[in-house]
């Protein structure tokens, strides 16, 4: 079969090639204006009904013609909507699930940097014990009724917050209508207001292939995570957000196996910030004299260029980036600024730069001496979705090794471990590797 | 056959009567689609979710792969499961499956870890040996990793869904042609944000030889003709003919195609000019109604289609009372 040479023009795809751009997108989309279609009804009425696991409707409405579920929706709850495209059984670029779920003794099969939800239907024996770690530990427990992802039933409102475990969902987090954009390249971000005007989104700002906004044309803010006063429709309790969106930049193939190369996200400022906007106890963006929660710093303020212990008896003889750059595995301490870089333990750059995010490519570390603008931040350790280990952390840090011998966590039955590290070979660490703490801390 | 299943015949719509559960009637306009039934077993229904389907006519056997366990479930011609493989270790987890022509052997797409293999098992699924590909070329090979196996007309289809590939290989894994649709069809890489392909959400390759794929980011259905010429259609939107997100794809022997709309919740009907016919399925938990229908195969007169939320599989029998109508809002 030979491919038809008069192709091209006979196809004439147009513009389509995104359901987002960037911005809302078509209202139809995802709404129905009066639940009827061809004179029929196009949600319906009805309960789950016999077979297993199945869960309850999270999304109220009476369901007949002309008179829809709430917010008019199509799908059955918020994250169904978003998870009928962002799912399937393939990696695909926007899949955030694995759906059906991995058999078992598979992994689920995307590697995107926030992390594949599918790890919540997946539990997790423990070394040496009877027990396991239950899937719902494994990340953001969104619910969405059509794929059988239920509320945490432990954590039963965000910690640190008030925001209710039941009501969790991908717009709690991602505004499915995008109002935050930016206009210019100083990366930070406005909202069209009454009474005000300003630039239409005419597509996304995620990538390092997106562009510059001008004052007439914005881009969207990274995944249209929600904006300052951002409050989730269907959550009437939501307290509205404080925080801009974080400002990022990810690679036009961002899920991938990272089995040669890393997928570097370059992240710029804010993501701590706003990850505080529902987990407010739990954060801390300072570090050192001014550290008096004696929490984990996380922020703009938390740099990496701030004093460390050297390791030779002087308390503040190096800075935490000095020992990001030369940390390459348990003992080695011999890296280098150039090829420090891993995706296990990413940071921001401290800038809003757009132009300077997107030029960011390679593996070099962050600037270790004084007027470095590198910080830690919450996404240093957690994946923002799910990932294949308790509180959703990028590596295991609930083991002595993760390494030993040569193999991962060995003496385990998770043979999820590879898709875990996305598929990173474990000879590239120690062969007793300890946590990945040590990237910034170096104690092993 | 559940008798119940009768009561939901959508024709109701024509005659005048009002079925039982409204959801179940379609809305057609030269097509009816009566639904019949879920694939069942002896004790009940069988739930799955999204689990992909292959259509066997030589002997009007229906193949069910369940991705959740790895397993293959075959049913009849009135839905009722006559056997099921798969659920030891020495095959793996089943991917996808497909007839082998005449010989009554599988080829079956396993996973083992992140890799595929492609295997050939008897009837009961059990492996005889392995397919090893051979001739692949290089470049196309380094990112191929098939999960999707069709067989016709004595030709291996393996589509790798995510990439946009699909290899042709004859029945020992010899290669005989690749094709990289991604490239092919001139999908506008430098669409500003992209630049890696969308994906097919579902493919297929219908007894006569025409391939059908879905890409649901473009809103479109492609079909590629045997004789390579390729075609394409669909447009993005929510009114009657057009697509939310467009999923699983097949073709019956007259050329009428049918879509599934997993947002959507229907099944869409096309001609074989790509002129929109009709549509069917409506959101619910009844009997006739779909969340989130993903798969869709054809055969014998009945339409088959697979469901999320462990729905199961609904079958459905298809009539088409009426010359086609001119094109209305697809194309």
């Amino acid at each position: 079969m030979k491919l038809a040479v008069a192709l091209a023009g006979a196809l004439a795809f147009g513009n389509a090639y995104a359901f987002h751009d960037g911005g809302v997108a078509t209202c139809d989309g995802c709404h129905t204006m009066h639940n009827s279609q061809l004179n029929t009804v196009m949600v319906g009425s009805g309960s789950p009904q016999g077979g297993a696991p199945r869960v309850a409707h999270t999304v109220a409405g009476t369901n007949t013609q002309f008179q829809g579920k709430n917010f008019l929706l199509q799908g059955s709850d918020d994250s169904s909507t978003c998870l009928n495209c962002h799912s399937g059984a393939t990696l695909s670029s926007y899949h955030v699930l694995t759906y059906p779920a991995p058999a078992a003794g598979t992994g689920p099969v995307n590697r995107t940097p926030g992390g594949d939800f599918a790890w919540l239907t997946i539990s997790e024996p423990v070394v040496g014990h009877a027990s396991v770690v239950a899937g719902e530990r494994h990340g953001h427990n969104i619910v969405a009724a059509d794929f059988g992802l239920v509320p945490d039933t432990t954590l039963l409102t965000a910690p640190g917050g008030t925001y209710a475990a039941s009501a969790l969902s991908c717009a709690s987090c991602h505004d499915p209508h995008a109002r935050a954009r930016y206009v210019d390249g100083s990366g930070v971000p406005v909202y069209p207001k009454l009474g005000s005007a300003t630039a239409p989104i005419v597509g996304s700002g995620s990538y390092t292939n997106s562009g510059t906004p001008t004052a007439t044309a914005a881009l969207g803010t990274y995944r249209f995570l929600g904006g300052s006063n951002y409050s989730q429709m269907s959550y009437s309790n939501a307290t509205p957000f404080t925080a801009d969106p974080p400002i990022a930049v990810a690679p036009a193939t961002y899920n991938r196996s990272e089995s040669a190369t890393d997928t570097r996200v370059a992240y710029g400022k804010g993501m701590s910030e706003w990850c505080s906007n529902c987990h407010v106890a739990i954060h801390n963006g300072n570090v050192n004299a001014a550290n008096t929660a004696l929490i984990h710093p996380a922020g703009n303020s938390a740099l990496l260029s701030a004093t460390a212990n050297d390791l030779q008896g002087n308390a503040a003889g190096t800075t935490i980036g000095a020992i990001y750059n030369a940390y390459k595995m348990s003992g080695d301490l011999s890296g280098v600024q150039t090829a420090s870089y891993t995706s296990l333990v990413p940071y921001e750059m401290g800038t809003t730069s757009l132009a300077t995010l997107q030029a960011v490519t390679g593996t070099a570390g962050p600037v270790s001496t004084a007027g470095g603008t590198e910080n830690v931040m919450c996404l240093s350790c957690h994946r923002a979705h799910a990932s294949g280990f308790s509180s959703m952390t990028r590596w295991d840090n609930t083991q002595e090794y993760i390494v030993a011998g040569g193999a991962w966590m060995p003496g385990t039955t998770y043979p999820q471990y590879g898709a875990a590290m996305y598929d990173r070979n474990p000879t590239v660490y120690a062969s007793y590797q300890r946590s990945l703490c040590n990237k910034c801390h170096a104690k092993d | 056959m559940r008798l119940h299943a009768l009561a939901f015949v959508l024709l109701a719509s024509v005659i005048g009567l009002a079925p039982r559960d409204a959801r179940a009637v379609p809305a057609p306009a030269n097509v009816t689609a009566k639904y019949l039934y879920q694939l069942s077993s002896s004790t009940g229904e069988i739930p799955s979710s999204w689990a992909s389907l292959i259509y066997d006519p030589g002997r009007k056997e229906l193949y069910v792969v369940d991705r959740s366990d790895g397993t293959v479930g075959i049913f009849n011609d009135v839905g009722i499961e006559i056997y099921r493989f798969g659920d030891d270790s020495e095959l793996g987890a089943v991917l996808s499956v497909d007839v082998i022509g005449d010989s009554g052997d599988l080829v079956v797409v396993v996973a083992e870890g992140p890799m595929r293999r492609i295997k050939r098992c008897n009837f009961r699924g059990e492996p005889k040996d392995e397919i090893r590909l051979r001739n692949l070329p290089a470049a196309f090979a380094k990112d191929f990793n098939p999960e999707t196996v069709r067989f016709r007309d004595e030709k291996l289809y393996l589509a790798d869904l995510g990439m946009m590939k699909v290899a042709v290989a004859d029945a020992s894994g010899n290669v005989l042609e690749v094709h990289d649709y991604y490239r092919e069809l001139g999908i506008d890489k430098d669409k500003q944000g992209r630049t890696g392909p969308p994906g097919m959400h579902a493919f297929t390759v219908d007894p006569e030889g025409y391939l059908l794929f879905t890409v649901a980011p473009m809103f479109r259905v492609f079909v590629i003709a045997p004789d390579g010429k390729a075609s394409s259609f669909g447009e993005r939107g929510g009114a009657p003919g057009r697509f939310n997100i467009v999923a699983g794809v097949a073709r019956d022997e007259n050329g009428n195609i049918f879509v599934s709309d997993v947002l959507k919740c229907a099944v869409l009907v096309f001609n074989d000019k790509f002129q929109f016919q009709g549509q069917f399925g409506a959101r619910g938990w009844g009997p006739g109604a779909f969340i989130a229908p993903r798969e869709v195969a054809f055969g014998d007169g009945k339409l088959y289609v697979s469901q999320s939320a462990w729905r199961g599989v609904s079958v459905f029998e298809l009539s088409f009372p009426g010359p086609a109508s001119e094109p209305t809002a697809a194309q």
